[in-house]
């Protein structure tokens, strides 16, 4: 069955000349992918064009990928550097992210969406006051899907830079979170 | 306590040492409490992030640029055309050599070049030469600039 595929029996299906394999691929990779480039790039117009830049570039780089790796490692590192060109490149302004995603609330049904709304907008908002690789870090660390080793070779600094960078990242963000909220910060977990 | 174990303490990955250290902490020292009180909000918040979802057509969109850059480098791939035109310059430069050789043994000592010279002079020549050159010229701006600007405007 091809959902019980594993990555590699993917990729060597596509070495083997079959299409498909890349839907497949995509298909698999598209949401983790696209979530990392969202916290990095902060709208999600930017994010999905990083994902598909990503996405090129990792198909364009399949014959050269070595197969005894994990590819979701090579793979996210490839998203995380395409994420920190696109941002070098284009530097976005923080004020228009705060726009447009504070007019997300309105279409929120109920209180329930609403506080998964307010959530994601400000810990998106503190993210942003945070350089990519901390970003990547506590975004891969947080969906639970990467060792804190395999996210340092993602950001390309060992495991223990890594941890390093993990704990000041949260430490800042917890700083920006009370600066920006307040003592409400609590009622927005609760 | 260094921030690095209290985040230990919340990954739930500390030693027993640091969790009977962070215990007594929190009974005795109110600072300690309200770092640990904001650093376990911020936890709380980041845990509750989900996967963010892409647009519907995001695979169909990315098969299509897919499809078409593969296309590009398949076009530049197949591009044999300085190769033709390199054997064509060859040929041409072996035939000149073949013609003109009989000529340069009969005339050992001085060379007679007024005949090809006539024949470039020749106005059919001349003009056989600039159509063949206008016809090279036209393709090479068919297929290197006219294809691909319609291909990618018409979204192929």
């Amino acid at each position: 069955m091809k959902t019980k595929e594993t990555d590699h029996s993917i990729i060597e299906r596509i070495l083997a000349g079959d299409k498909s394999g890349y839907k497949d691929l995509a298909n698999r990779h598209k949401d983790y992918a696209f979530t990392v480039a969202y916290k990095i790039a902060g709208t999600r117009e930017d994010a999905e064009e990083i994902a598909q830049d990503a996405f090129i570039q990792a198909f364009q780089a399949l014959p050269t990928f070595n197969q005894e790796a994990k590819f979701t490692t090579w793979f996210y590192r490839i998203v995380f550097n395409t994420a920190l060109m696109f941002k070098r490149k284009n530097r976005v302004q923080t004020d228009d992210i705060e726009t447009s995603q504070s007019a997300q609330f309105v279409s929120a049904n109920t209180d329930n969406e609403l506080k998964i709304k307010e959530q994601r907008f400000y810990i998106q908002q503190a993210l942003n006051h945070l350089p990519p690789d901390d970003v990547t870090i506590i975004t891969l660390f947080y969906l639970k899907e990467q060792s804190l080793e395999e996210i340092a070779q993602i950001v390309g600094i060992s495991a223990e830079t890594a941890k390093v960078k993990l704990c000041r990242g949260r430490k800042k963000l917890a700083e920006i979170m009370i600066r920006i909220l307040g003592k409400e910060v609590k009622t927005l977990i609760q | 306590m260094k921030d690095e174990d209290i985040f230990d303490i919340l990954d739930g990955i500390a030693s027993e040492e640091i969790i009977l250290q962070h215990k007594q902490q929190l009974l005795k020292n109110p600072d300690y409490q309200a770092l640990f009180k904001e650093y376990t909000e911020t936890h709380a918040l980041l845990t509750d992030v989900s996967m963010e979802k892409t647009a519907f057509n995001f695979t169909d969109k990315l098969m299509d640029r897919w499809e078409f850059s593969q296309e590009v480098v398949a076009v530049r791939k197949t591009s044999k055309l300085p190769v033709y035109f390199l054997s064509i310059m060859a040929i041409l430069f072996v035939l000149l050599f073949i013609a003109i050789l009989p000529i340069l043994n009969n005339q050992a000592s001085q060379v007679d070049i007024s005949k090809p010279l006539r024949i470039l002079q020749d106005k059919l020549f001349t003009r056989l030469f600039l159509l063949i050159n206008i016809l090279v010229a036209l393709f090479f701006i068919d297929k290197r600039i006219l294809k691909p600007y319609f291909q990618r405007r018409m979204g192929v």
